[in-house]
């Protein structure tokens, strides 16, 4: 999935965008409207995160010229104003939500998690990936979230941690090397830092097991990989 | 509110403005009905030496006559040459003894004049003894009219064609004689006789040429002069048939309002007869003009004043909207640094290894910076009321979200937070006015009942219960501190209160989070009080739950 | 109709004793009792001539006749002479006035203080709807001082005629004196509107004034006057009247009448005639006087130097014998002599000799008195031809005039040719006023004239 990202900000920019591939997004930054207009028609992206303050065109303007395009993309606002928030809801221009600056990852995180599951909902040609199971948890990839079977607990994911716990489910009781598991959730031109892995499967371990210091069904193969246990 | 200060301004102004124009009018009638009273004095005094002038010229010749007729000789040539001598004397008539008509002597050819006298004379013939016998008593004092009567007066008409003599007069000292004046209209001109009865009982009666009288009191009343002394009135004589007589005073004053005339009835014999007194209107439109004069410096130094105000309230107006947008300018540039600052370290404490320390420090500046932007928003919502964006949100998550910040904070400081959520619903809410007031409310037990170790966290949903009610949402967030005292309880809403004992003793705080947090509550139609309890603070959050429908 | 049978009836009567003829009976003026000297006397007395129309009757039937009493002032010796005057001079300051009347007007007033010297008293009135007495009664010294006054005059507002005399009356009345001339000379271009206004009030008011020894004189002024009511205040007061149809001739009729004024001779002039046992009086022409029983008393105001002011008494002559003579009035007057400030008495006895001669009735006749009598008489029926005239009966008056010029005419065919001049000149006005009357052009103005004229006659005023 394709995320455009459209803020002044060089830090905020580069922030978000680390983030949200660390998520397992393909990001793509832009500084000002125009460049983000220019990177809409090129990249085709499938959201949009736009700044409202920023040169040569602001974000209710871009917002404009894209809704023009497409009605159905989602757009998430940035905004350090209240009042701008005001005129984006007031004028209905067609952003599905808005984040307030200064905003928490988890926030950031969240609120792209909802839109693209709303996205994704109201597409009716988006081929339904069925969900699977992972111990007492049923994955439902299109939502990005866990839920057990009784229904009653529910987990959100980040896009890699579905794919991760794709590649896990789908092989179970066979060790998955590592490798595999990059080439396969973070690309193959993708070199991260071993510990990513480690540090995305900590967290997995943390919200799916129940004893995240004795996992049940994720579990370490050292030096190779990891396995699951059904 | 925003013409509250105008209002203000205008009341201020026109309050005393009305009042002082009030005063004025009540003055300027006092001083009218001062200046009435004075008018009608002068009038009655200026009028009474007019007619002292006129009283004096009927005395005068009464007595004048009372001294000579004795010694008149009534033969008919002494009569004769009486008449055709004296100016005064039109004719003259002798009744004998027998009430008959001595004078002018029975004649088959009277002179013209002659004839017209006997003619006029008609009823006097029938009955001498009208002449005096009609007793009717009358004020020496003439009879005044107030101006304002002068409608309702009307002249006894029936004097005026009627023949009939009108009254009598004094009755003379000595027994055996008497005289007197009577005076009555005929045709249009008036008869004024002069009559006189001697011992034995013959009436002499004097017609005076009333062409004469009449030219001898206009030559004996004043003329107009210009002189200093007859400015600003004048008078006029109107006879009986309600003509002008004469007219004299002021040259440049004429009859014209009804307003400042007076009138008074001339003494008998002239009763019928009025004079007229009007006096100029220059002093009472003075005083008016005066008066009127420095209500308008008045004000227009009230107005100018006002002016001077608004302008100095708009200048401070404009300054502390200045210095405000200057606070909310800074408090927005603070957020981009601060989104970075939250940005980063959240994403470093999230990639740092499980080393107690380090997660420790990281999520320190993570808590810190969330403080930082409470502040800010704080201050912003303060500068500026924001937009109330109601939307069906989930509550309790939402609640959860923002307590769920609080929490690093509250176990350094040793404080649990127990949940009892039971909305498991979405409610109408603004999720950031929401937000806000959850901070807020943290904030103060993170500052002032950390002691308490406990904060409840209390949601709930009242039912309908009476029919014309709504189901209600509530929040409590309850601490255990040491509660607030009942005379802070009535200020902790107001802005920029803060509570002064020894709970707060140095402990910072802006003073504007409970205001902004009753603000913001209000601006969702819910309400935000503090809920008495046992022990520590009890705040409740009670928002009525909208159809979703 | 009636009238006119009056009218001839009269025109029959006259001729009658006209053509009566008779020897002439001339009554001269008896000395003054209390005079002196002879000569002085003639000088400085007034001239009594009572005269008979037809001084002989035709024996043997009663008839009508004219007695005259003519009064002649005596001539002052020099200017230094004459009696000092009491003035007042009230003046329309009316709006009306505005303009070139009020600049004549001024003119003349001016003209009157240089006419006056310091032993003269004037008062200056002027009148508007109010009155102002500009001028207080005061000796002439201080002319500058008068004429100041009189140039600041304004004209503005209505016509207070009646109070304007009064004041000025109150003027005089404070210098008062039988041995002043006492007048008030009043201007007026405009009815009075303000205060008593009739001609018979005002007349009252000139008869009283005229008592108290004063006399008004009225100038009307252009032709919005009342002539009326100025005549009755002049005629009863026995002073001037005089119609100025332009503000022009303001100055020369103001200096007639200071000529008269100054020339005053005598005052309060008694005129007293007694009949005799069976002469009825009949009426007495032109001025009023008081008929009781066979007294007739009249009074004229004053007597101006070297004019001549007659009473015209028609009466009624019993029948006598041929030869008889028979007493028919005697004169009395009784003046107050100026030149000597004492009162003075004449008198003069009047008779009629019969004669059974027409012839000698005829010679006889008083032909000067026949003129007199025809042009009193005449006038007499001019008034009634303007009242007729008022009335609107305008052809009526026409014809009463042109009755009138007839017998004018009859008249004076009775007369010497040598005398027959004066009436010609009469029956030539009259009849122009014949014309004038039975017009409606300019009646207004031609009415003025006619009463002025018609005044003039009356009391045989100079101008």
């Amino acid at each position: 999935m394709h995320i455009l990202i459209a803020e002044d900000d060089p830090l905020i920019r580069q922030g978000l965008t680390d983030l949200l591939t660390q998520e397992g997004y393909q990001v793509t930054g832009a500084e000002d409207g125009k460049v983000a207009l220019a990177q809409y028609q090129q990249h085709k992206p499938q959201l949009i995160i736009l700044d409202i303050m920023m040169p040569e065109l602001d974000g209710y303007s871009v917002c404009r010229a894209i809704r023009k395009n497409d009605e159905q993309i989602p757009i998430i606002f940035l905004s350090a104003k209240s009042e701008e928030i005001d005129r984006v809801i007031g004028l209905e221009m067609g952003a599905d939500d808005y984040i307030s600056k200064p905003f928490g990852i988890r926030e950031v995180v969240a609120r792209i998690r909802a839109v693209r599951r709303r996205y994704l909902a109201s597409q009716v040609s988006t081929v339904e990936v069925s969900h699977f199971k992972l111990g007492h948890w049923m994955i439902f990839p299109n939502q990005l979230r866990a839920k057990t079977n009784d229904g009653l607990n529910s987990v959100d994911l980040s896009l890699r941690e579905v794919c991760i716990l794709k590649q896990l489910s789908n092989h179970p009781e066979t060790v998955i090397h590592r490798d595999r598991l990059f080439d396969h959730c973070w690309g193959y031109d993708h070199s991260p830092n071993s510990r990513t892995l480690d540090q995305h499967i900590a967290k997995l371990r943390k919200r799916l097991e129940p004893d995240p210091k004795q996992p049940q069904w994720i579990i370490t193969v050292h030096g190779v990989g990891y396995r699951y246990e059904p | 509110m925003k013409y509250r200060l105008p209002i203000i301004l205008v009341l201020l102004i026109t309050l005393p403005l009305l009042l002082l124009a009030w005063q004025s009018y009540r003055l300027l009638n006092n001083e009218k009905a001062v200046q009435q009273a004075q008018f009608t004095q002068l009038a009655k005094l200026r009028q009474q030496q007019s007619i002292n002038i006129i009283k004096d010229y009927f005395n005068k010749h009464a007595n004048q006559w009372q001294s000579q007729i004795p010694q008149w000789s009534l033969t008919e040539s002494s009569l004769n040459q009486i008449i055709h001598q004296s100016p005064k004397i039109n004719q003259l008539f002798l009744i004998g003894t027998d009430k008959q008509r001595d004078y002018p002597i029975e004649s088959t050819q009277y002179s013209k004049s002659t004839h017209h006298f006997i003619q006029r004379m008609q009823t006097i013939w029938d009955d001498p003894e009208r002449l005096f016998s009609n007793d009717q008593q009358y004020d020496q004092e003439s009879q005044t009219i107030a101006p304002p009567n002068t409608k309702n007066f009307k002249r006894k008409t029936s004097n005026f064609l009627s023949s009939t003599p009108v009254k009598t007069v004094t009755k003379n000292a000595s027994p055996s004689t008497r005289s007197g004046w009577a005076m009555w209209h005929w045709e249009s001109s008036v008869i004024v006789i002069y009559w006189h009865q001697y011992a034995d009982d013959k009436i002499i009666g004097i017609e005076l040429n009333s062409s004469l009288l009449m030219a001898d009191i206009i030559a004996l009343l004043p003329d107009t002069d210009g002189s200093v002394e007859q400015q600003h009135y004048v008078q006029r004589l109107i006879n009986g048939n309600g003509q002008i007589a004469y007219e004299w005073g002021d040259k440049k004053l004429n009859f014209t309002q009804q307003k400042n005339l007076h009138s008074t009835l001339l003494p008998y014999p002239l009763s019928t007869w009025q004079l007229e007194y009007f006096a100029s209107p220059d002093q009472q439109q003075a005083f008016g003009l005066i008066s009127l004069l420095l209500l308008g410096i008045f004000a227009i130094l009230l107005f100018s004043m006002g002016y001077y105000l608004y302008q100095e309230y708009h200048r401070e107006v404009h300054l502390a909207a200045q210095r405000v947008s200057f606070v909310s300018q800074v408090s927005h540039e603070l957020k981009t640094p601060l989104t970075n600052i939250r940005l980063y370290a959240e994403m470093l404490e999230d990639s740092l290894d499980d080393e107690p320390k380090s997660q420790q420090y990281s999520q320190i500046i993570v808590n810190e910076s969330q403080r930082l932007t409470r502040l800010i928003n704080n201050v912003l919502s303060f500068s500026r009321k924001a937009k109330v964006h109601l939307s069906a949100i989930n509550i309790d998550e939402e609640i959860h979200q923002t307590v769920e910040y609080f929490i690093p904070g509250f176990k350094l400081r040793h404080l649990q937070v127990n949940f009892q959520l039971n909305v498991n619903q979405p409610i109408f809410a603004d999720s950031d006015g929401l937000d806000q007031i959850v901070n807020n409310l943290l904030s103060n037990v993170e500052k002032y009942a950390v002691k308490g170790k406990q904060v409840d966290i209390i949601t709930e949903i009242i039912p309908v219960l009476e029919p014309n009610s709504s189901a209600y949402f509530i929040l409590k967030i309850r601490d255990y501190g040491k509660g607030i005292t009942q005379h802070a309880q009535k200020h902790i809403f107001k802005p920029f209160y803060r509570v002064d004992d020894h709970i707060s003793e140095g402990v910072s705080g802006t003073g504007i989070g409970l205001s902004i947090a009753l603000q913001q509550a209000e601006r969702m139609g819910a309400t935000l009080s503090l809920t008495p309890v046992d022990q520590g603070a009890c705040f409740e959050f009670k928002l009525p739950i909208k159809d979703l429908n | 109709m009636k009238k006119h049978k009056i009218l001839l009836n009269l025109g029959k009567n006259l001729g009658n004793f006209l053509l009566i003829t008779g020897l002439a009976s001339f009554s001269f003026n008896s000395a003054a009792r209390e005079a002196p000297q002879m000569h002085s006397k003639k000088a400085t007395q007034i001239h009594l001539q009572a005269d008979l129309s037809a001084p002989i009757m035709l024996s043997g039937q009663k008839d009508k006749t004219f007695i005259k009493v003519s009064l002649t002032g005596f001539k002052l010796d020099s200017k230094a002479d004459r009696t000092p005057a009491n003035i007042a001079i009230v003046l329309d300051r009316s709006g009306s006035m505005n303009g070139e009347k009020m600049k004549r007007a001024k003119e003349a007033a001016l003209l009157a203080v240089d006419l006056l010297n310091k032993n003269d008293i004037l008062s200056i009135i002027g009148y508007d709807t109010r009155v102002g007495v500009l001028v207080p009664a005061t000796k002439v010294s201080d002319k500058k001082h008068i004429k100041s006054i009189i140039q600041r005059i304004r004209a503005d507002g209505s016509t207070a005629l009646f109070a304007g005399v009064s004041k000025g009356a109150g003027e005089i009345r404070k210098f008062l004196d039988k041995e002043r001339i006492n007048r008030i000379i009043l201007l007026s271009d405009g009815q009075a509107n303000q205060g008593p206004s009739s001609p018979s009030e005002l007349g009252q008011l000139g008869a009283a004034l005229s008592k108290e020894g004063m006399s008004v004189t009225t100038i009307g002024l252009g032709v919005g006057y009342n002539e009326d009511l100025m005549t009755q205040l002049a005629g009863y007061s026995d002073g001037n009247h005089a119609f100025v149809e332009n503000a022009a001739d303001l100055a020369k009729v103001f200096q007639y009448e200071f000529g008269d004024v100054l020339s005053v001779v005598a005052q309060d002039v008694m005129i007293n005639i007694t009949l005799s046992e069976g002469v009825k009086p009949i009426r007495l022409l032109g001025r009023e006087g008081d008929i009781k029983g066979n007294i007739i008393k009249t009074r004229l105001n004053q007597l101006y130097s070297e004019q001549e002011k007659y009473i015209l008494l028609e009466v009624e002559i019993p029948e006598g014998k041929a030869k008889e003579i028979k007493a028919v009035a005697s004169v009395k007057v009784d003046y107050q002599n100026m030149r000597y400030k004492k009162r003075e008495q004449l008198d003069n006895q009047l008779s009629v000799t019969y004669s059974a001669v027409a012839k000698e009735v005829k010679q006889a006749i008083n032909q000067p008195v026949v003129i007199e009598a025809t042009k009193q008489v005449v006038n007499e029926y001019r008034k009634k031809a303007v009242k007729l005239r008022d009335k609107g009966q305008r052809k009526e008056a026409g014809l009463l005039l042109s009755k009138s010029v007839n017998f004018i005419k009859e008249k004076n065919s009775t007369l010497d040719s040598k005398n027959r001049a004066e009436l010609n000149v009469y029956s030539e006005e009259i009849s122009n006023d014949a014309e004038d009357i039975v017009n409606t052009e300019n009646w207004n103005k031609k009415r003025k004239s006619l009463k002025a004229r018609e005044y003039k006659l009356e009391k045989q005023q100079k101008y």
